[in-house]
């Protein structure tokens, strides 16, 4: 007998009760992970991510994440200076965001109460951060978007207007630079090569007035006819008739040809006549690009303004347009562009039902800015706010608004008032900055840079509103600035300009500016109107305007003296043609007249005339047969 | 390419062995229900949590999501036009506007029409591969694995030292 009882394994249920320590082990070390090291990890993650983005170090203090109180804090964040690692370009001492609970259950992130503190600009670092080696260079999108605009201030407004009024002042000659083109002028070209083409078209034309107006055959034919008609034999003259119309025939080939060529060749002579006034417009062509040239400037009121001011305007819309390019990739218009290009197939296409109980899926109600300045960087004092940033502001039905003001002491700048706005609860898009500084430093600022004369300001103090709207591709700028205090540079070589620009600038005690934009990123419009501009240019006006047209003039003369010659000898040879066209006229007529007399003849040849008729001659002959 | 063979060995092992023939089979069908959904997603959370809680073998479940992964990477075109079918039908709208507002039900992605898609699929397609898994090892048991243990090559593999060494082994530390 066996003794041992074989106990038959105990059933198990169908769940799983020895898994519940295990899950419990896996519980606790989640939430011991997530309450002791997370943070830590998070914080080594934005540490890394932000230092490879930015291409030099960035630090964090600390990161505090409340998954029960859906907050998010960071502390003490310092982005290095790549270009200076000694400092930051930018530094926080505090960021929090408190996210709604109700919307992360959701899988919304609501943000009610966020606060951004302590901005600081290029403050100093303890100890100088790293930076990552640099990437192979390749063009920015965001500086040729930058180029686009400063391209096109340059283009019109490059040139240095009032260096050059005052170098035509001194009496700058543009003889001397002239002589020195060794290239030919596009006018001198033309003419060389309309000389050439009218030489060879002569040798043609000559040849073939040589062969037509050769009258020699119809002359002979003519005679021919003469000695018919005293012809007494009538088999002869019935011969002759005939061989006598059959060089009519030929006479009358060439009467034809002679016609045809006479109207090409009056076609190709009208075309050459058509020379002399393309040469005029190659002069003039001429004449406007060595203007530009030798900087012979027009002497307009706008255009000084706009010659003194467009680099600071260019430069305003150069930066605005960088930080729309760059706020657009964060604004909610992905919609439109989801349907222009359709996502991978393995991600799939996610639809967006309407809100109704819900939230958007990110809404940044309020978000708290406060800075204070301090002495070692370029902070201010500023205070602001941000609402309503959110990826559906149709359903939000508020607009972004960021409301900054404060003043920079550090910077002498005092006053700032900022409001920026991108409104997409509309259907068109639009996206306006009302901004003001009430006053401002102005170290030193170059008007004019050359070796003739330095004119600018050596310090001055000034304010300045900037209004601009985004409509679409719509934009519309605004810049009312004024130069108070001013202390100028004026450094001319001239006596007479000195003290010609040292009595304009005297007589200005407060300088105004009123710019406007307007147009596309890619086709813009300016205008900027400045009393110093026009002070300038009615001082300026009497003697710089004749120094202008005493330029003009000699550049003028000098091109008329560069193509004279080639252009006589053009026309001389032009004057020939009308001689051609009368010999050609006269063939044609001679030809004419000829023709209808010999056929005359001929027919009354035919018809019996010349001595007696042929018809009275046979009747004779038939009465000497009778006999 | 270790992983896929110590995978492949661990599914063979586990057909060879005692264990039930519905906790493979539930295995299968929920490691299929995981391989179909293309992301992490409270309902392949859920899934997790059953085999946590519920008697089904977890090896089988992650060695089939492993494998229908695969499959599912393939069919992920035919997942996006089923789900964006159901996602579009006009009936639901109301329905599908009313999970997108209501709290955690967003989690699961429903409004993806991959996820749709593969979520329709799996949902249609997870009895008949519990039945068929279960047919399948069932058969695979009667037709393989005992008509192997009765050859004499294994017989005699059972009897040499290396075996009988693996099998204390594998009583003591196994599983």
């Amino acid at each position: 007998m066996n003794d041992k009882v074989t106990k038959a394994p105990k059933k198990k249920g169908p769940i799983r009760f020895e898994a519940i320590i295990p899950v419990a082990i896996i519980y606790v070390a989640a939430y011991a992970y997530f309450a002791w090291f997370f943070d830590q990890h998070l914080k080594q993650g934005i540490e890394y991510v932000a230092t490879q983005a930015n291409g030099a170090e960035v630090n964090v203090a600390q990161v505090r994440t409340s998954f029960l109180r859906g907050t998010f804090d960071l502390d003490g964040l310092e982005v290095t200076d790549k270009e200076q690692p000694q400092r930051n370009i930018l530094s926080l001492d505090n960021i929090h965001f408190g996210y709604l609970w109700d919307a992360l259950l959701r899988m919304k992130f609501v943000v009610e109460e966020a606060s951004i503190n302590q901005i600081q600009v290029y403050s100093s670092r303890k100890k100088p951060g790293f930076v990552l080696p640099p990437e192979p260079a390749k063009p920015s999108k965001l500086d040729q978007m930058q180029k686009e605009v400063v391209d096109q201030v340059k283009k019109e407004y490059a040139q240095n207007m009032l260096g050059d009024l005052i170098a035509l002042l001194e009496g700058a000659d543009p003889k001397d630079q002239l002589e020195k083109i060794r290239e030919e002028l596009a006018s001198e070209k033309r003419v060389k090569e309309m000389i050439e083409d009218v030489k060879t078209k002569q040798a043609t034309w000559d040849k073939d007035i040589k062969r037509l107006t050769d009258t020699s055959k119809i002359k002979e034919l003519e005679s021919e006819v003469q000695a018919l008609k005293g012809e007494k034999n009538v088999l002869t003259q019935v011969q002759g008739i005939k061989e006598v119309t059959d060089k009519l025939k030929d006479i009358q080939k060439q009467a034809k040809e002679a016609q045809k060529a006479g109207k090409k060749l009056e076609t190709e002579i009208r075309a050459v006549a058509a020379y002399p006034k393309e040469v005029e417009a190659l002069v003039r062509n001429d004449i406007d690009s060595l203007k530009n040239r030798f900087q012979i400037p027009q002497l307009d009121v706008k255009d000084m303004a706009m010659a003194l001011f467009s680099k600071e305007l260019g430069g305003y819309i150069s930066q605005a347009r960088k930080y729309q390019a760059l706020a657009k990739q964060y604004l909610p218009e992905k919609k439109e562009r989801e349907e222009v290009l359709p996502p991978p197939r393995s991600v799939g296409k996610s639809y967006e039902f309407p809100i109704t109980k819900s939230y958007p899926l990110f809404w940044l109600k309020k978000a708290a800015i406060s800075s204070k300045g301090t002495a070692d960087s370029y902070s201010g004092n500023v205070t602001g706010e941000l609402t309503n940033v959110t990826t559906s502001p149709k359903w939000v039905k508020k607009p972004t608004v960021l409301d900054l003001r404060g003043d920079f002491p550090g910077s002498q700048v005092f006053g700032v008032k900022a409001t920026l706005t991108a409104d997409f609860t509309r259907e068109k898009a639009r996206q306006s900055l009302d901004m003001q500084v009430k006053e401002f430093a102005i170290p030193s600022r170059d008007f004019s840079k050359s070796d003739k004369l330095k004119f600018g300001l050596t310090k001055a103090s000034g304010s300045t509103v900037i209004t601009a709207q985004l409509e679409e591709d719509q934009v519309k700028m605004n810049w009312t600035g004024t130069i108070t205090k001013p202390q100028w540079l004026v450094e001319a070589q001239s006596k007479l300009a000195q003290e010609l620009l040292t009595g304009i600038v005297n007589g200005i005690p407060v300088v105004f500016i009123n710019g406007s934009v307007d147009g596309t990123w890619k086709n813009l419009s300016m205008k900027i109107n400045s009393n110093l501009g026009d002070e300038l240019a009615s001082g300026m006006k009497e003697q710089v305007g004749k120094k202008i047209q005493e330029a003009e003039g000699k550049l003028k003369a000098l091109v008329d003296e560069k193509i004279k010659l080639p252009q006589q000898q053009l026309m001389s040879q032009l004057n020939t043609n009308g001689d051609l066209l009368s010999q050609i006229k006269n063939v044609d007529q001679f030809y004419k007249n000829n023709e209808d007399k010999i056929k005359a003849e001929i027919a009354k040849l035919q018809k019996g005339g010349g001595s007696g008729s042929l018809k009275d001659k046979g009747k004779k002959l038939l009465k000497g047969i009778r006999l | 390419m270790t992983l896929l063979l110590k995978q492949l060995f661990g599914f063979f092992k586990l057909l060879h062995s005692e264990t039930g023939n519905n906790q493979l089979a539930w295995g299968v069908a929920l490691g299929f229900v995981l391989g179909m959904t293309p992301a992490l997603s409270l309902q392949s959370l859920l899934v997790f949590l059953c085999l946590f809680f519920f008697r089904i073998q977890i090896g089988a479940a992650l060695l089939s999501a492993f494998f229908f992964k695969f499959i599912a990477f393939l069919l992920d075109p035919a997942f996006d036009l089923v789900g964006q079918w159901a996602l579009e039908l006009p009936a639901l709208q109301g329905f599908y506007t009313e999970l997108y507002n209501m709290p955690i039900l967003p989690f699961t992605r429903f409004n993806n029409s991959i996820v749709m898609g593969a979520g329709i699929v799996a949902f249609c397609l997870v009895p008949f591969v519990l039945a068929g898994s279960k047919w399948a090892i069932i058969k695979y048991r009667k037709s393989v694995v005992e008509k192997f243990r009765d050859t004499k090559l294994f017989k005699l593999w059972t009897k040499t030292s290396l075996y009988q060494w693996y099998y204390k082994y594998d009583t003591f530390f196994g599983n």
